[in-house]
Parts: C-alpha cells; structure tokens; sequence
C-alpha cells in the first residue's frame, strides 16, 4: 500500500480549497458511501439539466449515469475552488453537449420529445403551469431548446453558449429567439 | 424605428443588452405600439417562467445502483508526475520518429517500482460479461436478457434504444453506446483487443499502457492508461475525446498522442489528425482540419498559427514534426511563445526533430501520469 501513500501526498495542493468538503475529500479517496451522498444532494439538479437539454427521458437517465460516472473518473482534478454543485453542473453540461453534437454528426439522434409526458407531476411538486412549459420546451428543435435551456433556465450567457457548442455569438442569439418565438407561439 | 426593426431588438430589450441609443429607439416606438408592447410583456412573463421552472427533478429510482455498478472497483490513479527527469517512468510517446519508451520495460519498470504488479499474474479471462444498461442489445444478433457473455468473435450490437456495458477482463469496462457495432477480437493476458465498426464507446481502464486495444475504420486507440470516449461515423471516421490518462491513436505509421482534456479526429484512409485541447476554439479547431484532411495547405497554417493560444500547445507540438522547413520553424516559435523551451532543449534541436528535446518539451504543458497500483474499495451500495 506504499504506493497508495505515495498517492495521497502526490493530491494536489489546495491553496483555495474552500470547498473541499470531507464528502468530496473522502470520496477522492475512493470512498463510494461518500461519494454516493454527493450524489444525493446533486442528482436532481443534474437530471432536471439532462432532461430539458435532451429531452428524452431514456436518454437523460443514461447521460446522468454518465455524468456521474465522468465525476467519480476526474474528481482528481476538482480542486474545491468552486462549489461541488458548480463543478458537477459544469462538467454535466459539458457532457450533455457534446453527447448530443456528437449524436447529431453522425445522425444517429433518438426521437426526441419524449419523457415529459412521463414527469411524475404526482410525486414532486412541479405544477400545471410549469409542465406545460417542459413539453412545450421538450418539443423546440434541437439547438433552439439547448440555447433555451442553458440560456433563460440556466442563466449562461450567450458568449458561454457559443463557445460550449462551437457556434458564433449570434447563432446563439439567433437559436433563442427562433425558441422564444415558438414557445410564446405554443404557449398562447 | 420600424416595427419589424423592432421585433428584431425585443429580445436584447427584455435581456439587458441593448444599447442606450436602440434602447431609446426602441421605447419610442414602444410607446406609440400596442403590438411590441405585448410582446414585450410576453417576452418577460416566458423568462420569468423559465427562470422559476424547478432547478431539481428526482431521477429514477436505481439511477444510484447503475452508476456504482460502474465505478471501477480498482480506480486508476492519475497523478500529476512530479519527477519529470525519470526517464523510466514516463508514457510512450511513439509520435513518427520520437523515441519509444516501449510499454513492455514501461510495465517492467512499474512492476519492480511497486514490487511487483497483479496485472502480469492474472490469467486472461476467455469471455467477457455484457451487462444489458437500456434496450435490446444484442450479441451475434441474440438479444440479451439482463446480463450476456462475449467471446472472440462476438459481435455486440446496439439500436437506436440499447446500451450495454461490457466488463473489460479484470482491468476496466466500456459502456457501449447507441447505434452501435462492436466485436471482441482477442484477450489475452497482455492484450485486449476490440473492433469498434460503428457507434460510441467509453472506455475506463485500469491496465499499465498498450494492453487495451479498440481498432476503428480510420486508426487504432492505443490504451495508455486512460479513460476515454471514441465516437465512430457511418463512414469510419472517428473522433476521440480522451478524459483521464493518454491514449495513442495509429494508423499506417501516422501517429497521435492525446493526453486527458484533448480530442483528435480521424479519417478512413488518413488516420488520426493532429490532437487539440478541449478548449480550443471552433476557428482553430477548423484550421486544423482544413490542415489535416484537406491538403494541408499554407493557408491552414496561417490560420493555425494566428488563432493558436496557449491552449493549443498539444497541436503546436504536433505539428513540428508535420511541417518542413520555415512552417516548422514558425511552428516552434508560436509554441515557444507560450511556452519556452526548457533548459537543455535547443531551437535547433527542436528542428531537427531530436526526439529527446522535443519529449522534454512536451513535458512543459503535459500533465505527466503515472500508473501506480490499483487500490481496492467497497463499491456495494
């Protein structure tokens, strides 16, 4: 186990490592109890993201099993300058996009439009209201409803937009205005 | 200010990002327009929804059990190399003429360095275990229930519905996406080796470097530790996108490295293109394709060169050794803007292609790894 030692004194120092929490600091160490409870507090927040920007209930439960499985592989490099939630949120919209970019050049991209149907309205409290803008949100073209998300639900940017899915500024401008436009047409 | 003028500016007014001059425009014309205004209004009441949509949805239940099916049970441990002189701990390069620190005295060299590895000891398993993650996988066209096992041979196959997730012998797994086509070539105690004909793959493995193999159409994913996700088209192109580790793609003596955080795509016929970092821009990454697959022009390397950044260190390393003459020297002038050459590498070196300078060089904005022995952990739930 020398080496395991050797591994511990080689983790990087953490000169700004407030938010290196002994869940994450434990899990880095390969403790799955604790990152499993990091996965507690985070697995909402990381599925409601894979749900709206996929838009296929299947396929946002695979991309969150990836998510997190990508987080456990790199938790190495989380550094505790931000929030676990920030960093987990950033790498799962990473993921996400590029999941979904790749899919589109190869053309192999699932039926969309699927899974709000299926929200379980009963068992958390997402009103009528709010449904309603979930499916008409799930039914957006693709780029529309991913600039969408990430721009009047997540709070990006459009410079961050642009640089996430390769695409100039105005592109980006473009996507959610073409997505306001249907929305507030599907949402008379 | 016209109306349609105006609708085309309702949305930089409702975000903020309007100027003080359109901003003036557009309010004067707002206020003699019942249509814009209404729009406006919808235009706020649509964010403001958004904004109050719920930030958490619960996932399915048994989300948690798959994902700790997946943690590796012996994690590789990346980490940064803080000895960089070591000649016997470092990773094979094998980039066209550099000099190979070939991974059988690589693994010797652990193995002694961590008194003896459990890798070389174990037996190979003949068959691998299929693990059903979503639809109706298939193996040789045989759908499998829950769970399945693949022999050489095999082939596993996915629709646009299924996945699965294969068990990599004792030294990691992949997850086989949709849309996929993937056959088990071989596995041997010093080599597992798969075709990937189609689709997408993630790849986590825990084995010291060159003993996990995927070949595409276009080139053949080298394994030097890593994690990592390949992506091949209907046509065999690939594109790799490395997350941990490094992996080595080859085709006909045209060869990559791509270290964790970088992609490299490849073409049937050519083979891998020159690796860039994930944050290399759109510009840059489109410069360099024109250089790689479209004849690699003067033009391309302009282009290369003024869009290039510090980020893009991995590709300018590449290129040297791609490059003749005065493109080469230019390309080693960017790259030792961002970073200088380390003491005891010289320009002229560089130039010449010493493989040893170049490998020091390349030491300077590579994250260095080291394979170290694999710690057990609980991974029950």
């Amino acid at each position: 186990m020398a080496a395991v030692a050797i591994a511990l004194e080689l983790r990087p120092t953490t000169a700004f490592n407030g938010h290196l929490t002994e869940e994450v600091l434990d899990a880095q160490r390969g403790d799955t109890k604790a990152f499993e409870s990091l996965y507690r507090a985070n697995a909402g927040r990381v599925f409601a993201l894979c749900l709206r920007l996929a838009a296929n209930r299947d396929r946002a439960e695979l991309l969150t099993q990836d998510a997190f499985v990508r987080a456990w592989e790199q938790l190495h490099s989380f550094r505790g300058e931000a929030a676990f939630s920030t960093w987990m949120h950033r790498l799962t919209v990473n993921l996400v996009t590029r999941s979904l970019q790749t899919q589109q050049i190869r053309g192999t991209r699932e039926s969309t439009r699927e899974g709000f149907d299926e929200l379980p309205a009963s068992t958390h409290p997402v009103h009528a209201e709010s449904i309603d803008l979930e499916k008409a949100i799930a039914r957006l073209p693709e780029q529309a409803r991913i600039v969408f998300v990430l721009h009047d639900v997540e709070g990006f940017r459009h410079e961050e937009i642009a640089e996430q899915l390769g695409v100039a500024v105005g592109t980006s401008k473009s996507q959610l205005h073409r997505a306001r436009q249907l929305l507030r047409e599907v949402l008379k | 200010m016209n109306h349609n003028e105006a609708q085309l500016l309702l949305d930089d007014l409702v975000d903020g990002t309007l100027s003080a001059y359109d901003r003036n425009r557009l309010e004067a014309h707002l206020s003699e327009c019942a249509l814009c205004t209404e729009e406006v209004e919808r235009l706020r009441s649509l964010i403001l929804r958004a904004q109050e949509m719920p930030k958490s949805i619960p996932p399915p239940d048994g989300v948690w059990q798959s994902i700790a099916a997946q943690l590796p049970r012996q994690p590789l441990k990346l980490l940064e190399f803080s000895q960089r002189t070591q000649d016997s701990h470092r990773t094979p390069r094998n980039l066209i003429d550099l000099p190979l620190v070939r991974a059988a005295s690589l693994a010797a060299a652990l193995a002694v360095a961590f008194g003896g590895y459990w890798f070389a000891l174990r037996s190979p398993r003949t068959a691998w275990d299929v693990e059903r993650i979503a639809g109706a996988p298939t193996i040789d066209h045989q759908p499998i229930a829950s769970a399945g096992r693949i022999f050489e041979g095999n082939w596993l196959e996915t629709d646009s519905r299924s996945s699965a997730r294969i068990t990599v012998a004792d030294i990691g797994h992949v997850e086989l996406g949709p849309n996929s086509r993937l056959r088990l070539l071989n596995t041997q105690a010093m080599e597992h080796r798969l075709e990937l004909a189609q689709g997408s793959v993630h790849a986590s493995v825990s084995s010291p470097p060159r003993i996990f193999i995927v070949e595409t159409p276009s080139a053949t994913a080298v394994d030097l530790g890593c994690a990592y996700d390949l992506n091949v088209d209907e046509e065999g192109n690939s594109i790799l996108h490395v997350t941990a580790g490094e992996v080595s793609l080859e085709f006909n003596g045209r060869t990559a490295y791509v270290p964790a955080f970088a992609m490299c795509e490849t073409r049937r016929g050519i083979g891998p293109g020159t690796p860039y970092s994930e944050e290399s821009s759109p510009e840059f990454r489109k410069a360099l394709s024109q250089f790689d697959f479209d004849g690699g022009s003067g033009s391309a390397l302009n282009s290369i060169l003024t869009r290039s950044g510090s980020d893009d260190a991995i590709s300018l390393w590449h290129l040297i050794p791609r490059t003749i003459a005065v493109d080469r020297e230019r390309v080693v002038d960017r790259l030792a803007s961002f970073y200088p050459l380390p003491r005891g590498v010289a320009r002229e070196g560089v130039l010449r292609l010493d493989s040893k300078m170049l490998d020091e060089w390349l030491g300077e904005f590579v994250t260095r790894i080291v394979f170290i022995e694999p710690v057990s952990i609980n991974t029950s739930p």
